[in-house]
C-alpha cells in the first residue's frame, strides 16, 4: 500500500524538490503551506509520515508539533523537522516540541529519502 | 559457544520405523550408562571424604576414574598458579610433556579458564587456527578430539578439567555433564584441602602463640611476686628462654662499668668467669657495646670476628650463640645470653621472643632498684622528718619570742635531749672568759648548783671547758676513761659519762656550749652529732637575734622618721604626677608638706618672673600677708632680704632670727609677715636659681640639718615640676601644630582618594568643597565654570550656601570683567579679598554681601593654557587668608582639574564601548540571519542539483551533467563559507559553546582519515595516521575538534600536490598533541600569523585555485583555544608545513571549573 507523506512548507521551490523526489519514489504526497493547515491535514488524511519545516506562517512547525503530538490520534505519526535554523540549540528544539528526527537545510534529497526510508521502508 | 559438540543423543535418535524393541534397548543402555556414571561419583566422594588432606592422590583418582568413565585415552587437572596452569593430577596412556603452561587462548585449557567455559575440539588436526599450542601438542602426541572444563570456585576458573582422545569422537552431552560434575567435585577436594591446610596453620600458630603468652605470663608472675628479690626472676627467665627458644643453656650478664658480671646462670655449658672486660670481642661483650643482638650461627668459624668468644667455644664446645642486650632507655645495662652445642642458628620469631625476655628482666631490674631507692628514701625521709619537725620547733620558739632568749635556748635544750637520747642537755653562754649555766634540761638542782659555783673556764679539764678552749665539736665516749677529763667532782654530781659538747660560734667568736650527756657509756651517732650541731647554730641565731632585737628597734624609730619624709615626698610626687599639666597644685603642695614636715609656721615660694622674684605659692599666711608680699617683688641684687640673698648666694640661706641677724634689713617684711626665723632654698636650674622655696617661724627656733636637707629636696622637686610643666607646655603647642597638619594631610589625602576612586565628578567637587570649608575655616565654597566663548563664569557646584541663594546664584551670567575671577584667570594665580565691601559692586559681589559673606579667596582651576574656572572660598570674617589655606586650595584646584577631565575622559570612553557594543552585536545578529536566509534558496539549488544528477529528471548528456557537478562543487563552496561565517559570528558573539564529554582521541583521528581518505586517494597522496597506543580517554567538544582536524587535514590535501600527509596523535604530560605533517609548498615565515586570521590564505590566487572560504583557520584556532589548547604552525617554504594541535586531554574540566 502506498505510503502517504504529509509536507508542511512555505517555500514552492523546496516543495517542487520533495514532490519531484518522492514522486520519484513511489510515495504519495500532500502538501500544506503553513503551520495550520499542516495541522488541519493531519487531522484529516493520518499521513503515515509528516516533514515539517519550522520557519512557518500562522503557526510555526514547532507549535504545530506539539499539537499534533498532544492528539492521542496523530501522536504516533514520524515528525521530521526540516530547518534552515542553524544556530545550537535548534535541534534539541525540535526534539523538545516532539519532533522524532532532524535534517538541517540544505539537504541532500538522498539522505533526506534515506531518513524517510528508515521510517516507512519494511 | 563451544565449537564441535554434538548432540550424541539426537544423532543417535533411529528413525521413526525402528520400532519398540530398538526403543527399549536404547533405554536399557541408557539406564545402564546412568547407572555406571552414579557410581564412578559415589566413588570420587567416597575418595574426597576418606582421604581429606592427600589433595594429590585424590585428584589422581578422579582423572583415572574419569578417563576410564568417559573413555577419554587420558584426563588431567591443572591448577591455575598466577599466570599459569601447572598439572595436578594426570592418568591416562597420552604423554604430558609440560608442568605448567601460561594461560592463553591458544589451547582449549587455557581458553576454558579464561571464558570460565567449557571447550571442546572434535579434530585438533584441523583446529591449527583457532588453537595454535592445542595443535602443536596435537602434532607431538597424536591426539585429536579434547575437551577442558574449567574449576569454577565462587566465579573465578582455580584451573581446568582436561580430557583427550587420540581418534576423531567428540564427547557426549552426558559425558561432558559427567565431567562437569567430576570438575565440581575436584574443585570441592581442592578446597577442603585449601581449608584443611589453613587449619593446621592457625592451629600450629595459635599453639605457639599460647606457648608464648605462657612463658611470658610465667615470667611476669615471678617479676611480680618478687619485687625486692632480683635473683629468682633472672632463673626464671633463663629457663623460660632456654625452654622456649631451644637452647641447653643461657646466662645473664650485668654491666658493671668496664666489666660484664655473671648475674645468674642456668645449663650444661661451664661459665669459667664472674667478670670479663667489656668488648666487641665476644659476642656478649659486643651486643652490650652495640647495643643490639649479636647471634653467631658457629662460633668455631667466627675466630676473626669474635677472638674471645672463639676461644671459649674452643673449651667449653659450644657453637651458635645469641645474646641480646638489656636495654635500659638507650643504653645496655647487661645482657642475655643463650647458646646450643650444635650448629643450629636460631629462628627470627626466637630472636623476638629472647628481646621480650630481655625487656621483662630490664623491668625487673628496675623493679627492684626502684623498690630499693623507695625503702631508701623512706627511711631518710622519716629521719629528716623528725629532724625537720624539731628544727621548726625550735624555730618557732624563736619566732614567738623575739625579744625572749630564755625560752629559746630551753626549748633547744630539751628538744636536743629528747632527740639525741641524752639523759640531760645545757647551754653555758661564754661571757669574760667564762661559760655560765644560761639554760638546761632536766638538770636536778645540785648539778644546777653546783655549775653556778664552778663557771668553766676554757681549759681541758672538762669537755666544756676543752669545747671553748678549741671552739670545736668534742664528743667523749667515757670521761672516766678519758686521761684528760679532771673534773671528778663534777662528774660526780652530774654522773656523766657520755658527753658530747658542740661550740656555739658566730663569725669565729664563742658565744657559748651546748652540753649533751648520757650517764651510761653509749657514744652519739653521726646524725645525732650533726644534729645538736644544728641546734648550736639556731642558738647563735637566737643569740644575735636577741641582740639585734635592741638595734632594730632604735633604727625602727629613725626608719619611722624618714618614712615620714618619704611618705611626704612622695604626697607631692603624687601631686606631680597627677597635674602634670597644671604647676599651681603642685607647688601648693610642695610648700604645705614642706611647711608640715620642717615644723615651720608658713612658707612661700617665688618664681622669677620678668626679672623678679614674684609669690607664686604661700602657706599659713593671712590673705592681708599674702597681698603684702604679691605688692612686694624682690630684685634678685636685694642682699638685705632672704629671698635675695638666696638668689645671690645660690645656696640655701639659714637667718635663725631676723632681729639680730645684721644682714638682714628688711624690718617692713619682718613687721608686715611677723616672722623671726627664716630659711631659704633656691630653685636652681641649669646652676641659675629661679626661683626659692621660703619657711618661716614665728618664734626664733633653727631648722635642723635634717629639715634643711628635706626641703633641698623640696626645692629640687619644685625645679623638676616647673621644667615638665614648661615642657609640657611646649609640646603641647607642637603637638597642636602637629595635629592641625595631621588634620590637613588627612583631609587632601582623602580628597585625593576621592578624586581617584570615584568618577562621578559632582561628588569629587563636592567633597573638594566640604574640605575646603573645614580646612580653610570658611563658611561656603562653590565651583565656577568659565565658558570661553562666552567669556562668562556660572555657578556649577556649591557647598555651605542656602539652597534658595544657590538657585539665585545659579541664574547669574557672571561676565568675567565683573568678577575678580576673571582676573585670577588671567594673573593665573590665587586672588584674596579681605573686605568684600570694599570691592566694587557687581550682582555676584552684592549677593554673596547679602548672604553675610566677608572676605573671598579665589583659585584659578588651569591646564596648560586652558582655565576651566575658579575654585572659591567665602568667610564670615573680614581678613587675609593664612598662606597655609591658600596652598590647600590651590591643591584642591589643582585636584578639581584633574578630576573634571578624568570625568570628560571617561565618558568619551563609555560612549565609544556603547557604540562599540551596539556594532557588534548588530554585525553578529545580522550575519545570523544572513546565513539562514541565504540557506533556503542553497537548498533549492543543490537539491535539485542534486536530483537532477542522479537522473532524477531523466538522463542527461555527459556535458549538462559536467556541467552539473561545476554547480554542485560551487554550490557546496558557496554553503561551506556560509556556515563558516556562522560560526566565526557565533563566536564572536559569544552564542558558541562547547559541549563537553569523554572522547577517544584515536576514535576522533580515525574519523578524520575515514573522511578524507578519499580526497587523498584522488591526489595520488599518501595519507597515514600514527596514534599512540594506550592514549587516556579526553575530555573535551568531539564535534569541534574533529571540525579542526578535519580542517586541517583537508588543507593539507589540498594544498599538497605530491608527497603525504601524515597525522600523529601522542599524550604529551597533560596534553593531547596532534600534529598535520604535509609535504606541501610551505608558507614563509611573515605569513604564518597571517594564516589565522580570517579570511587570509597564503595569497589570494591561491584561494581562486584551491577552495576554501579562508575561515577554516581562523575558526579552528578559536575552537581549539577555547579548548584551553594551542594551535600552531612550523613551516617553511619548500619544506612543507606540520600544524600542531595541543589541547589539555581533560579539557572540559578545566573550562568548567574556571
Amino acid at each position: 500500500m502506498t505510503k502517504r507523506i504529509l509536507l508542511v512548507e512555505d517555500t514552492e521551490d523546496n516543495r517542487q524538490i520533495v514532490r519531484d523526489l518522492l514522486d520519484s519514489a513511489g510515495f504519495e504526497l500532500i502538501e500544506a503551506h503553513d503551520g495550520a493547515a499542516g495541522l488541519a491535514m493531519a487531522e484529516e488524511h493520518k499521513p503515515d509520515l509528516i516533514l515539517m519545516d519550522i520557519q512557518l506562517p500562522v503557526l510555526d512547525g514547532y507549535e504545530t508539533t506539539r499539537r499534533i503530538k498532544a492528539d492521542p490520534a496523530l501522536k504516533h505519526i514520524p515528525i521530521i523537522a526540516v530547518t534552515s535554523y542553524a544556530l545550537s540549540g535548534d535541534q534539541a528544539k525540535t526534539r523538545a516540541a516532539g519532533c522524532d528526527d532532524y535534517i538541517a537545510k540544505p539537504f541532500s534529497p538522498r539522505q533526506l529519502l534515506a531518513k524517510i526510508n528508515a521510517y516507512l521502508g519494511d | 559457544v563451544v565449537p564441535g559438540v554434538h548432540d550424541s543423543f539426537a544423532l543417535g535418535a533411529g528413525p521413526e520405523t525402528t520400532g519398540l524393541a530398538s526403543d527399549l534397548q536404547a533405554r536399557d543402555a541408557e539406564l545402564a550408562e546412568a547407572l555406571e556414571y552414579q557410581k564412578a561419583v559415589s566413588n570420587v566422594l567416597a575418595i574426597i571424604s576418606s582421604a581429606p588432606a592427600a589433595l594429590e592422590s585424590v585428584l589422581h583418582d578422579i582423572t583415572a576414574i574419569a578417563a576410564e568413565l568417559c573413555e577419554g585415552f587420558d584426563a588431567t587437572i591443572l591448577l591455575r598458579e598466577g599466570g599459569n596452569l601447572r598439572v595436578g593430577a594426570h592418568s591416562g596412556s597420552i604423554p604430558l610433556d609440560f608442568i605448567a603452561k601460561p594461560i592463553t587462548p591458544t589451547w582449549i585449557t587455557g581458553r576454558a579458564v579464561l571464558e570460565r567455559a567449557p571447550v571442546h575440539v572434535e579434530d585438533f588436526s584441523v583446529a591449527a587456527d583457532e588453537f595454535p599450542e592445542g595443535y602443536e601438542l596435537h602434532r607431538r602426541h597424536g591426539h585429536r578430539t579434547g575437551l577442558a572444563i574449567p574449576l569454577l570456585h565462587d566465579g573465578e576458573a582455580i584451573g581446568a578439567f582436561m580430557i583427550r582422545r587420540l581418534e576423531v569422537r567428540p564427547f557426549t552431552p552426558r559425558q561432558i555433564a559427567v565431567l562437569q560434575t567430576f570438575a565440581d567435585q575436584a574443585v570441592i577436594a581442592i578446597n577442603n584441602a585449601t581449608l584443611l591446610r589453613e587449619i593446621r596453620q592457625r592451629t600450629e600458630q595459635a599453639e605457639e602463640a599460647l606457648a608464648f603468652q605462657t612463658a611470658t605470663s610465667r615470667v611476669l608472675n615471678v617479676i611480680s611476686r618478687s619485687p625486692s628479690n632480683l635473683q629468682p626472676v633472672l632463673e626464671t627467665i633463663l629457663e623460660t628462654a632456654c625452654d622456649l627458644c631451644g637452647a641447653y643453656d643461657g646466662i645473664v650478664l650485668f654491666r658493671d662499668k668496664d666489666f660484664l658480671t655473671v648475674r645468674a646462670h642456668r645449663g650444661p655449658i661451664p661459665v669459667d668467669f664472674d667478670r670479663w672486660p667489656l668488648s666487641r670481642q665476644w659476642v656478649a661483650g659486643r651486643s652490650v657495646v652495640d647495643g643490639v643482638p649479636v647471634h653467631v650461627a658457629d662460633l668455631t668459624a667466627a675466630g676473626d670476628e669474635f677472638p674471645q668468644g672463639h676461644k671459649m667455644s674452643l673449651r667449653f664446645g659450644h657453637r651458635t650463640i645469641l645474646a641480646v642486650p638489656l636495654l635500659r632507655g638507650k643504653s645496655a645495662i647487661g645482657t642475655l645470653v643463650v647458646r646450643r652445642m650444635e650448629v643450629r642458628p636460631f629462628s627470627d620469631k626466637q630472636v623476638a621472643l629472647l628481646q621480650t625476655f630481655a625487656d621483662q628482666a630490664v623491668i625487673a631490674i628496675e623493679n627492684v632498684r626502684l623498690f630499693d631507692q623507695v625503702q631508701d628514701r623512706t627511711a631518710r625521709l622519716q629521719e629528716a622528718l623528725e629532724y625537720q619537725t624539731a628544727t621548726s620547733d625550735v624555730l618557732n620558739v624563736i619566732s614567738r619570742s623575739p625579744s625572749d632568749l630564755q625560752p629559746v635556748l630551753d626549748a633547744i635544750v630539751k628538744t636536743a635531749a629528747r632527740l639525741c637520747s641524752a639523759e640531760y642537755a645545757f647551754i653555758a653562754r661564754y661571757e669574760g672568759g667564762e661559760c655560765r649555766l644560761a639554760a638546761a634540761n632536766n638538770l636536778e638542782l645540785a648539778h644546777i648548783q653546783y655549775l653556778a659555783r664552778h663557771p668553766v673556764s676554757p681549759n681541758r679539764d672538762s669537755v666544756t671547758g676543752r669545747v671553748a678552749l678549741e671552739k670545736r665539736t668534742i664528743h667523749v665516749p667515757d670521761v672516766l676513761a678519758d686521761p684528760e677529763f679532771k673534773r671528778l667532782d663534777w662528774q660526780e654530781v652530774g654522773k656523766q659519762r657520755t658527753v658530747l659538747g658542740v661550740p656555739l660560734l658566730r663569725e669565729g667568736g664563742l658565744l657559748g656550749v651546748i652540753i649533751l650527756a648520757r650517764t651510761d657509756v653509749q657514744p652519739f651517732s653521726d646524725s645525732q652529732i650533726e644534729l645538736v650541731t644544728t641546734f648550736a647554730d639556731q642558738a647563735v641565731i637566737a643569740i644575735a637575734n636577741f641582740e639585734l632585737f635592741d638595734q632594730v628597734q632604735a633604727r625602727t624609730r629613725e626608719l619611722q622618721e624618714s618614712l615620714d619624709y618619704q611618705t611626704a615626698t612622695s604626697d607631692v610626687l603624687k601631686a606631680l604626677s597627677r597635674s602634670a599639666f597644671d604647676l599651681q597644685p603642685v607647688l601648693d603642695t610642695l610648700v604645705s608638706t614642706a611647711v608640715t614636715l620642717c615644723r615651720a609656721d608658713k612658707g612661700f615660694l617665688s618664681t622669677l618672673f620678668e626679672g623678679r622674684y614674684r609669690v607664686q605659692a604661700a602657706f599659713g599666711f593671712s590673705q592681708e600677708g599674702i597681698d603684702w608680699m604679691r605688692q612686694n617683688d624682690i630684685a634678685p641684687d636685694q642682699a638685705g632680704t632672704l629671698v635675695g640673698r638666696v638668689a645671690i648666694e645660690k645656696q640655701a640661706v639659714h637667718v635663725v632670727d631676723v632681729t639680730t641677724d645684721p644682714r638682714y634689713t628688711w624690718s617692713e617684711a619682718v613687721a608686715a609677715v611677723d616672722f623671726r626665723t627664716g630659711l631659704g632654698i633656691p630653685l636652681l636650674r641649669d646652676g641659675l636659681p629661679i626661683g626659692v622655696l621660703s619657711l618661716v617661724r614665728t618664734r626664733p627656733e633653727a631648722f635642723t640639718g635634717k629639715q634643711i636637707e628635706l626641703v633641698t629636696t623640696f626645692a629640687d622637686q619644685a625645679v623638676i615640676a616647673i621644667e615638665n610643666a614648661r615642657l609640657l607646655g611646649e609640646l603641647r603647642a607642637q603637638s597642636e601644630v602637629l595635629a592641625a597638619s595631621v588634620d590637613e594631610l588627612r583631609m587632601l589625602g582623602e580628597t585625593g582618594q576621592a578624586v581617584s576612586s570615584t568618577l562621578d565628578l559632582k561628588a569629587v567637587i563636592d567633597t573638594i568643597a566640604q574640605r575646603s570649608i573645614e580646612l580653610g575655616q570658611g563658611h561656603g565654597c562653590a565651583l565656577f565654570r568659565y565658558d570661553r566663548a562666552l567669556r562668562e563664569f556660572s555657578l556649577w557646584r556649591s557647598v555651605g550656601l542656602p539652597e534658595a541663594d544657590v538657585a539665585e546664584l545659579k541664574a547669574l551670567r557672571i561676565r568675567e570683567t565683573e568678577t575678580a575671577m576673571g582676573r585670577a584667570i588671567s594673573e593665573r594665580q590665587p586672588i584674596s579679598i579681605h573686605d568684600l565691601r570694599e570691592a566694587p559692586s557687581f550682582p555676584l559681589r552684592d549677593a554673596t554681601l547679602r548672604l553675610g559673606l566677608r572676605s573671598v579667596l579665589i583659585v584659578p582651576l588651569l591646564r596648560a593654557d586652558r582655565a576651566f574656572g575658579a575654585l572659591v572660598l567665602w568667610r564670615r570674617a573680614t581678613g587675609p587668608f593664612a598662606s597655609r589655606t591658600v596652598d590647600v586650595m590651590q591643591t584642591f584646584a589643582n585636584q578639581s582639574v584633574l578630576a573634571i577631565q578624568n570625568a570628560r575622559l571617561f565618558r568619551q570612553i563609555e560612549e565609544k564601548s556603547r557604540e562599540l557594543e551596539v556594532a557588534s552585536r548588530h554585525k553578529s545578529h545580522f550575519l545570523a540571519n544572513m546565513s539562514h536566509e541565504l540557506r533556503t534558496p542553497m537548498n533549492a539549488v543543490l537539491g535539485f542539483t542534486e536530483m537532477m544528477a542522479d537522473g532524477l529528471y531523466g538522463p542527461l548528456p555527459e556535458k549538462a551533467l559536467k556541467a552539473l557537478e561545476r554547480v554542485q562543487a560551487n554550490g557546496k563552496h558557496l554553503l561551506d563559507l556560509i556556515n563558516d561565517v556562522l560560526d566565526l559570528s557565533k563566536i564572536e558573539a559569544g552564542q558558541l559553546s562547547l559541549v563537553f564529554e569523554d572522547y577517544a582521541l584515536g576514535q576522533v583521528v580515525q574519523t578524520v582519515m575515514t573522511g578524507t581518505e578519499s580526497l587523498a586517494r584522488a591526489k595520488g597522496l599518501s595519507l597515514t595516521a600514527q596514534i599512540e597506543d594506550r592514549l587516556p580517554i579526553g575530555r573535551g567538544d568531539e564535534r569541534r575538534l574533529t571540525q579542526v582536524l578535519l580542517n586541517l587535514v583537508g588543507n593539507a590535501i589540498k594544498f599538497t600536490s605530491e608527497g603525504s600527509v601524515e597525522v600523529t596523535a601522542r599524550g604529551h604530560g597533560e596534553r593531547f598533541e596532534i600534529a598535520v605533517r604535509d609535504t606541501g609548498p610551505g608558507i614563509a615565515a611573515e605569513d604564518q600569523d597571517r594564516i589565522f586570521e580570517e579570511f587570509q590564505q597564503v595569497d589570494s590566487s591561491s584561494t581562486r585555485q584551491k577552495g576554501g572560504s579562508g575561515l577554516g583557520l581562523a575558526i579552528s584556532k578559536r575552537f581549539i583555544e577555547m579548548h584551553g589548547g594551542t594551535l600552531t604552525v612550523q613551516s617553511a617554504l619548500g619544506r612543507g608545513s606540520t600544524f600542531v594541535v595541543s589541547v589539555p586531554i581533560r579539557a572540559g574540566e578545566l573550562v568548567e571549573a574556571a
